[in-house]
Protein backbone atom coordinates (compact mmCIF):
# COMPACT_ATOMS: atom_id res chain seq x y z
CA UNK A 1 0.00 0.00 0.00
CA UNK A 2 2.59 2.40 1.21
CA UNK A 3 5.26 1.45 -1.83
CA UNK A 4 2.17 1.92 -4.17
CA UNK A 5 1.52 5.36 -3.29
CA UNK A 6 5.20 6.28 -3.61
CA UNK A 7 5.21 4.85 -7.20
CA UNK A 8 1.85 6.54 -8.18
CA UNK A 9 2.97 9.79 -7.19
CA UNK A 10 6.44 9.73 -8.21
CA UNK A 11 4.50 8.38 -11.87
CA UNK A 12 2.40 11.04 -11.77
CA UNK A 13 4.71 13.81 -10.62
CA UNK A 14 7.52 12.34 -13.77
CA UNK A 15 4.59 12.27 -16.27
CA UNK A 16 3.44 15.96 -15.24
CA UNK A 17 6.96 17.25 -15.64
CA UNK A 18 7.44 15.24 -18.76
CA UNK A 19 3.94 17.15 -20.34
CA UNK A 20 5.26 20.18 -19.26
CA UNK A 21 8.59 19.64 -20.93
CA UNK A 22 6.74 18.40 -23.82
CA UNK A 23 4.39 21.69 -24.12
CA UNK A 24 6.65 24.04 -23.68
CA UNK A 25 9.71 22.48 -26.31
CA UNK A 26 6.49 22.14 -28.44
CA UNK A 27 5.55 24.84 -31.49
CA UNK A 28 2.28 25.67 -29.09
CA UNK A 29 4.58 26.33 -26.08
CA UNK A 30 6.90 28.64 -28.31
CA UNK A 31 4.12 30.09 -29.78
CA UNK A 32 2.49 31.03 -26.23
CA UNK A 33 5.69 32.76 -24.80
CA UNK A 34 6.16 34.80 -27.73
CA UNK A 35 2.29 35.85 -27.56
CA UNK A 36 1.60 35.83 -23.95
CA UNK A 37 5.24 35.82 -22.65
CA UNK A 38 4.21 33.27 -20.11
CA UNK A 39 3.73 29.47 -19.73
CA UNK A 40 -0.30 29.40 -19.11
CA UNK A 41 -0.79 25.87 -21.17
CA UNK A 42 2.74 24.48 -19.09
CA UNK A 43 0.25 25.37 -16.06
CA UNK A 44 -3.19 24.24 -17.00
CA UNK A 45 -1.15 20.50 -18.12
CA UNK A 46 -0.10 20.85 -14.34
CA UNK A 47 -3.95 21.19 -13.14
CA UNK A 48 -4.90 18.69 -15.49
CA UNK A 49 -3.25 15.52 -14.18
CA UNK A 50 -3.86 15.13 -11.35
CA UNK A 51 -7.01 16.60 -11.18
CA UNK A 52 -7.39 13.77 -14.02
CA UNK A 53 -6.21 11.05 -11.94
CA UNK A 54 -8.55 12.30 -8.94
CA UNK A 55 -11.30 11.51 -11.37
CA UNK A 56 -10.49 8.86 -13.45
CA UNK A 57 -9.58 6.92 -10.06
CA UNK A 58 -13.53 8.16 -8.85
CA UNK A 59 -11.51 9.67 -5.21
CA UNK A 60 -13.49 12.09 -3.26
CA UNK A 61 -12.19 15.63 -4.74
CA UNK A 62 -12.65 17.45 -1.16
CA UNK A 63 -10.10 14.95 0.43
CA UNK A 64 -7.85 16.03 -1.89
CA UNK A 65 -8.86 19.89 -0.94
CA UNK A 66 -11.19 20.56 -4.24
CA UNK A 67 -13.84 22.12 -1.96
CA UNK A 68 -15.44 25.45 -1.16
CA UNK A 69 -16.72 24.80 2.08
CA UNK A 70 -15.98 26.77 5.42
CA UNK A 71 -14.15 29.64 3.73
CA UNK A 72 -14.20 31.78 7.26
CA UNK A 73 -12.33 28.94 8.97
CA UNK A 74 -9.79 28.70 6.42
CA UNK A 75 -9.53 32.52 6.00
CA UNK A 76 -8.89 32.64 10.28
CA UNK A 77 -6.10 30.01 9.73
CA UNK A 78 -4.88 31.71 6.48
CA UNK A 79 -4.61 35.21 8.34
CA UNK A 80 -2.87 33.95 11.31
CA UNK A 81 0.01 32.15 9.52
CA UNK A 82 0.15 35.05 6.65
CA UNK A 83 2.38 36.99 9.01
CA UNK A 84 5.00 35.11 9.42
CA UNK A 85 5.17 34.29 6.10
CA UNK A 86 4.68 37.29 4.30
CA UNK A 87 7.80 38.16 6.72
CA UNK A 88 9.47 36.03 4.72
CA UNK A 89 8.37 36.79 1.40
CA UNK A 90 10.50 36.54 -1.48
CA UNK A 91 10.83 39.89 -2.09
CA UNK A 92 12.24 40.69 1.74
CA UNK A 93 14.34 37.89 0.93
CA UNK A 94 15.76 39.26 -2.09
CA UNK A 95 16.24 42.13 -0.47
CA UNK A 96 18.39 40.78 2.37
CA UNK A 97 20.29 38.25 0.44
CA UNK A 98 21.37 41.46 -1.35
CA UNK A 99 22.41 43.28 1.27
CA UNK A 100 24.15 40.40 2.65
CA UNK A 101 26.40 39.93 -0.37
CA UNK A 102 27.21 43.61 -1.01
CA UNK A 103 28.17 43.49 2.26
CA UNK A 104 30.08 40.63 1.88
CA UNK B 1 21.11 28.61 2.62
CA UNK B 2 19.50 31.63 4.42
CA UNK B 3 16.46 31.84 2.75
CA UNK B 4 16.30 27.71 4.13
CA UNK B 5 16.78 28.97 7.39
CA UNK B 6 14.35 31.31 7.00
CA UNK B 7 11.94 29.35 5.74
CA UNK B 8 12.79 26.58 8.69
CA UNK B 9 12.12 30.04 11.16
CA UNK B 10 8.67 30.51 9.33
CA UNK B 11 7.74 26.95 9.53
CA UNK B 12 8.07 26.92 13.34
CA UNK B 13 6.48 30.77 13.48
CA UNK B 14 3.36 29.13 11.78
CA UNK B 15 3.16 26.29 13.88
CA UNK B 16 3.49 28.48 17.14
CA UNK B 17 1.15 30.95 16.03
CA UNK B 18 -1.26 27.75 14.75
CA UNK B 19 -0.81 25.91 18.30
CA UNK B 20 -4.56 26.85 19.19
CA UNK B 21 -6.90 26.82 16.37
CA UNK B 22 -9.51 24.40 16.29
CA UNK B 23 -10.00 21.26 14.32
CA UNK B 24 -11.78 20.97 11.15
CA UNK B 25 -11.91 18.12 9.31
CA UNK B 26 -12.57 19.75 5.97
CA UNK B 27 -10.54 20.97 2.78
CA UNK B 28 -10.61 24.82 1.33
CA UNK B 29 -7.92 24.43 -1.53
CA UNK B 30 -10.77 25.87 -4.13
CA UNK B 31 -11.33 28.70 -1.93
CA UNK B 32 -7.88 30.16 -1.06
CA UNK B 33 -6.81 29.49 -5.13
CA UNK B 34 -9.38 31.82 -5.99
CA UNK B 35 -8.61 34.45 -4.01
CA UNK B 36 -5.12 34.00 -5.75
CA UNK B 37 -2.14 36.66 -6.43
CA UNK B 38 1.65 36.22 -5.96
CA UNK B 39 3.37 39.06 -4.65
CA UNK B 40 6.85 37.82 -6.51
CA UNK B 41 5.05 36.99 -9.34
CA UNK B 42 3.08 40.13 -9.53
CA UNK B 43 6.35 42.48 -8.68
CA UNK B 44 7.83 40.31 -11.45
CA UNK B 45 5.00 39.96 -14.16
CA UNK B 46 4.37 43.87 -14.08
CA UNK B 47 7.84 44.43 -15.33
CA UNK B 48 7.39 42.93 -18.21
CA UNK B 49 4.79 45.00 -18.36
CA UNK B 50 1.62 42.47 -18.60
CA UNK B 51 -2.06 43.67 -18.17
CA UNK B 52 -3.82 43.28 -14.54
CA UNK B 53 -6.13 40.58 -15.90
CA UNK B 54 -3.51 38.19 -17.56
CA UNK B 55 -1.49 38.68 -14.64
CA UNK B 56 -4.96 37.37 -12.45
CA UNK B 57 -4.90 34.32 -14.78
CA UNK B 58 -1.10 33.63 -14.78
CA UNK B 59 -1.59 33.92 -10.87
CA UNK B 60 -4.73 31.68 -10.45
CA UNK B 61 -3.06 29.10 -12.59
CA UNK B 62 0.24 29.22 -10.99
CA UNK B 63 -1.42 28.87 -7.82
CA UNK B 64 -4.18 26.13 -8.50
CA UNK B 65 -1.51 24.46 -10.22
CA UNK B 66 1.14 23.73 -7.43
CA UNK B 67 -2.09 23.33 -4.87
CA UNK B 68 -3.55 20.67 -6.89
CA UNK B 69 -0.38 18.53 -7.59
CA UNK B 70 1.77 19.09 -4.80
CA UNK B 71 -0.59 19.84 -1.60
CA UNK B 72 -3.62 18.30 -3.68
CA UNK B 73 -2.31 15.47 -4.95
CA UNK B 74 0.88 13.92 -3.54
CA UNK B 75 0.67 15.16 -0.17
CA UNK B 76 -2.96 13.81 0.22
CA UNK B 77 -2.15 10.77 -1.38
CA UNK B 78 0.48 9.61 0.93
CA UNK B 79 -0.81 11.11 3.96
CA UNK B 80 -3.61 8.51 3.18
CA UNK B 81 -1.08 5.57 2.39
CA UNK B 82 1.74 6.57 5.13
CA UNK B 83 -0.30 8.33 8.22
CA UNK B 84 0.69 10.84 9.89
CA UNK B 85 1.88 9.57 13.54
CA UNK B 86 4.42 12.37 14.43
CA UNK B 87 3.35 15.50 15.92
CA UNK B 88 4.87 19.07 15.52
CA UNK B 89 3.07 21.49 17.36
CA UNK B 90 0.15 19.63 18.31
CA UNK B 91 -0.13 19.15 14.39
CA UNK B 92 0.28 15.39 12.95
CA UNK B 93 2.54 14.69 10.18
CA UNK B 94 3.90 12.19 8.19
CA UNK B 95 5.93 11.13 5.02
CA UNK B 96 3.42 12.61 3.11
CA UNK B 97 4.87 16.10 3.45
CA UNK B 98 8.33 15.40 3.41
CA UNK B 99 8.05 13.23 0.27
CA UNK B 100 5.90 16.42 -1.13
CA UNK B 101 8.71 18.91 -0.37
CA UNK B 102 11.59 16.90 -2.01
CA UNK B 103 9.42 16.62 -5.19
CA UNK B 104 8.35 20.10 -4.94
CA UNK B 105 11.97 20.72 -4.71
CA UNK B 106 13.36 18.63 -7.27
CA UNK B 107 11.20 20.54 -9.70
CA UNK B 108 12.52 23.89 -8.84
CA UNK B 109 15.67 21.87 -9.41
CA UNK B 110 15.01 20.70 -12.66
CA UNK B 111 13.56 24.43 -13.66
CA UNK B 112 11.75 23.69 -16.73
CA UNK B 113 10.74 27.34 -17.49
CA UNK B 114 14.74 27.63 -18.12
CA UNK B 115 14.13 24.89 -20.59
CA UNK B 116 11.27 25.65 -22.38
CA UNK B 117 12.95 29.50 -22.80
CA UNK B 118 15.81 27.19 -24.73
CA UNK B 119 19.08 27.44 -22.02
CA UNK B 120 18.78 24.97 -19.78
CA UNK B 121 20.10 25.66 -16.31
CA UNK B 122 19.58 23.27 -13.12
CA UNK B 123 19.00 25.64 -10.29
CA UNK B 124 20.55 23.60 -7.31
CA UNK B 125 19.80 25.98 -4.65
CA UNK B 126 16.49 27.23 -5.78
CA UNK B 127 15.55 23.53 -5.26
CA UNK B 128 17.35 23.23 -2.04
CA UNK B 129 15.30 25.89 -0.22
CA UNK B 130 12.40 25.49 -1.74
CA UNK B 131 12.35 21.90 -0.04
CA UNK B 132 11.66 23.84 3.32
CA UNK B 133 9.57 26.10 1.62
CA UNK B 134 7.13 23.12 0.54
CA UNK B 135 7.35 22.13 4.45
CA UNK B 136 6.04 25.27 5.43
CA UNK B 137 2.96 25.13 2.47
CA UNK B 138 2.20 21.34 3.15
CA UNK B 139 2.53 22.44 6.74
CA UNK B 140 0.05 25.16 6.88
CA UNK B 141 -2.52 23.50 4.70
CA UNK B 142 -2.58 19.53 5.44
CA UNK B 143 -1.21 19.13 8.73
CA UNK B 144 -3.46 21.53 10.31
CA UNK B 145 -4.96 19.13 12.88
CA UNK B 146 -7.00 16.59 10.03
CA UNK B 147 -7.45 17.84 6.84
CA UNK B 148 -7.66 21.24 6.55
CA UNK B 149 -6.40 22.99 3.48
CA UNK B 150 -5.74 26.47 4.06
CA UNK B 151 -1.95 27.28 2.27
CA UNK B 152 -3.74 28.73 -0.49
CA UNK B 153 -4.99 31.33 2.01
CA UNK B 154 -2.39 31.00 3.77
CA UNK B 155 -0.43 32.29 0.78
CA UNK B 156 -2.74 33.73 -1.39
CA UNK B 157 -4.94 35.73 1.17
CA UNK B 158 -2.63 38.22 2.53
CA UNK B 159 -1.44 38.82 -1.16
CA UNK B 160 -4.90 38.45 -2.48
CA UNK B 161 -6.40 41.25 -0.36
CA UNK B 162 -3.92 44.24 -1.91
CA UNK B 163 -4.98 42.63 -5.41
CA UNK B 164 -8.17 43.12 -5.32
CA UNK B 165 -8.37 45.93 -4.28
CA UNK B 166 -5.53 47.61 -6.82
CA UNK B 167 -7.92 45.73 -9.08
CA UNK B 168 -11.10 47.80 -8.08
CA UNK B 169 -9.01 50.68 -8.66
CA UNK B 170 -7.56 49.78 -11.75
CA UNK B 171 -10.43 47.66 -13.14
CA UNK B 172 -11.45 49.86 -15.94
CA UNK B 173 -7.60 50.23 -17.08
CA UNK B 174 -7.08 46.45 -16.83
CA UNK B 175 -9.44 46.02 -19.19
CA UNK B 176 -8.66 47.92 -21.77
CA UNK B 177 -4.97 46.90 -21.36
CA UNK B 178 -6.00 43.52 -21.46
CA UNK B 179 -7.85 43.74 -25.08
CA UNK B 180 -4.88 45.89 -26.23
CA UNK B 181 -2.68 42.87 -24.92
CA UNK B 182 -4.93 40.60 -26.65
CA UNK B 183 -4.92 42.31 -30.00
CA UNK B 184 -1.61 43.67 -29.83
CA UNK B 185 0.45 40.96 -28.28
CA UNK B 186 3.54 42.44 -29.11
CA UNK B 187 2.84 45.74 -28.22
CA UNK B 188 4.54 47.15 -24.55
CA UNK B 189 1.56 47.95 -21.79
CA UNK B 190 2.95 50.14 -19.10
CA UNK B 191 1.91 48.72 -15.54
CA UNK B 192 1.96 50.88 -12.45
CA UNK B 193 4.34 49.62 -9.90
CA UNK B 194 2.70 49.04 -6.19
CA UNK B 195 4.53 49.86 -3.47
CA UNK B 196 5.43 46.76 -1.59
CA UNK B 197 4.90 47.96 2.63
CA UNK B 198 1.07 49.51 1.11
CA UNK B 199 0.71 45.82 -0.36
CA UNK B 200 2.34 43.89 2.86
CA UNK B 201 0.73 46.27 5.77
CA UNK B 202 -3.27 46.48 4.32
CA UNK B 203 -3.62 42.95 4.85
CA UNK B 204 -2.24 43.00 8.46
CA UNK B 205 -4.04 45.90 9.03
CA UNK B 206 -7.46 44.14 7.97
CA UNK B 207 -6.17 41.30 10.04
CA UNK B 208 -5.60 43.33 13.55
CA UNK B 209 -9.74 44.76 12.74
Amino acid sequence: MKAKAVVEVVVVFSLTLCLIALVGLSPIGEWERQAMNNFFIEYAVMIAVPLLILLVTRRDLAAYGLSLHNPRYHLNIAATAFVPWCSASSRQRSSITKKLLRLT
Amino acid sequence: MIIAIVQIAVLFAVGWLLRRKTTMNESGLMVGAILLDQQIKSHSAGRRGECDLCLHLLLLLSWVRRGALFRGYIQSRLNAAWGRPYQFFGVNWGWGIVIMSLLFGLMHFINLGSLAMGNWQLEPWWGFWTIFAGLVLGFVPRENRQYCRIDYFARASGRAIPCLFRSLTEGTRSVFECVVALLLPAAPQSRSQTVFLSEAMLPQLLLML
